[in-house]
């Protein structure tokens, strides 16, 4: 392609409706046999896309991993309509997240400092170094595994500590143990998962290790039992 | 606006996979990547400007497909695919390092990412002109930030467009 010929982007835009006048202008000036046969072949490819990826299954496929509030109402009726009446479902807006409370388990993180602990929140800036630690609560007897990881995929178990026995008791509870961030870049993404049916911390941090080689991994949902309920704080590093 | 996620699809789709193709040089990954790309427009579909997504998407799907190139270990195929990975493992640490405020560039909140800066204008043969447009940076913001690339881009760059 010479450098006078229209480039891909352009083309791609020009066949779109997406251009300016300027842009339209030099796509027209240019237009020759090669530059018909560009966007003749731009079509072609399109409509072979479109056939082999129908767009009712690709959208299908896209709203599947929709945000974590869908899955959320869509998981309501497993709870009950009684149940569903008490949790009160309030959503609180949290820049690119939606948080959510009533579901029966809470999240919140503190960074430990000498004038004690200094609560933070989701999408909080963090150093290497700060000591955070996590606090939590389950509003009924069940299972639970709070973990974080981070960009690099490294997985911390913070609860259950020394056992593999995620059961647990209703009430509030803090990690035994403050959490020293360390200087891989990005974030620390703490995740607690609630269920009534046990939990294995193998598969939840394997699933939490996949999240993490997600394009999005700061807010894509762990890939577990639709049962499993989850709650994100995501904290993000800053190096300098 | 509300977003109708098929039609979006059926509109702006093939684009896109033909961006993550060309980034990616795999059909499955490229897939893949359109699919993130698609996930994260609905996820923010508030911030979508209805009159022009075609400048978001590919800016969305370069960001996409070079967060892949970090974690796959492939020989370049040609010269462009070595620029590419270059640009994606030159720039890693930086990269992920701002990894937090990526949905935020590419929504218009904050600047580009220097690494999506580089290759639309090393690969796709945007003029600065054209890149600081697309971005919202000023030509000179986007001469700055290419001059951060390393001497081994520099090299790269020789032959790209002006």
């Amino acid at each position: 392609m010479s450098r006078q010929e229209p480039p891909d982007w352009l083309l791609e835009r020009y066949l779109l409706g997406e251009v300016t006048p300027e842009q339209r202008a030099r796509v027209d000036q240019a237009m020759d046999a090669t530059v018909q046969a560009r966007l003749e072949a731009l079509k072609a490819d399109s409509a072979k896309t479109l056939a082999a990826h129908p767009p009712a299954r690709v959208a299908a496929q896209v709203k599947a991993q929709a945000p974590v509030q869908h899955e959320r109402w869509w998981l309501l009726p497993a709870f009950g309509l009684a149940a569903a009446a008490l949790l009160a479902l309030v959503f609180v807006p949290r820049g690119e997240e939606t948080l959510f409370k009533g579901e029966g388990a809470r999240l919140a993180l503190f960074r430990m400092t000498a004038q004690g602990p200094q609560p933070i929140g989701n999408g909080a800036p963090v150093r290497p170094g700060d000591l955070v630690q996590a606090r939590y609560g389950v509003d009924e007897a069940g299972f639970v595994v709070l973990l974080s990881f981070d960009a690099l995929g490294q997985v911390t178990i913070h609860a259950p500590l020394h056992s593999a026995d995620t059961s647990t008791d209703a009430g509030s509870f803090s990690t035994q143990q403050s959490f020293e961030l360390d200087s891989s870049p990005g974030f620390e993404r703490f995740v607690l998962l609630t269920s009534r049916n046990p939990l294995s911390i193998d598969t939840l941090s394997e699933a939490a290790r996949q999240a993490a080689q997600s394009s999005d991994a700061q807010h894509v949902a762990l890939s577990v039992d639709p049962s499993t309920h989850q709650r994100s704080v995501v904290l993000v590093k800053e190096l300098r | 606006m509300a977003l109708d996620v098929e039609q979006f699809y059926q509109t702006h789709g093939p684009m896109v996979l033909r961006r993550c193709r060309r980034l990616l040089r795999d059909e499955g990954q490229a897939l893949d990547a359109m699919q993130d790309v698609f996930v994260q427009v609905l996820r923010h579909q508030k911030s979508l400007d209805d009159a022009a997504p075609s400048s978001l998407l590919f800016r969305l799907a370069t960001n996409v497909c070079l967060n892949k190139l970090r974690t796959l270990k492939r020989k370049p195929e040609d010269r462009d695919d070595e620029l590419v990975l270059t640009i994606a493992q030159e720039l890693d640490e930086a990269a992920r390092a701002q990894a937090a405020s990526t949905l935020r560039r590419l929504f218009s909140v904050e600047p580009e990412s220097t690494a999506t800066i580089a290759v639309m204008h090393l690969l796709d043969g945007m003029t600065h002109d054209e890149v600081a447009k697309e971005v919202g940076l000023s030509v000179s913001g986007v001469r700055k930030r290419l001059r951060t690339l390393s001497a081994k881009l520099s090299t790269l760059e020789e032959g790209a467009a002006p």
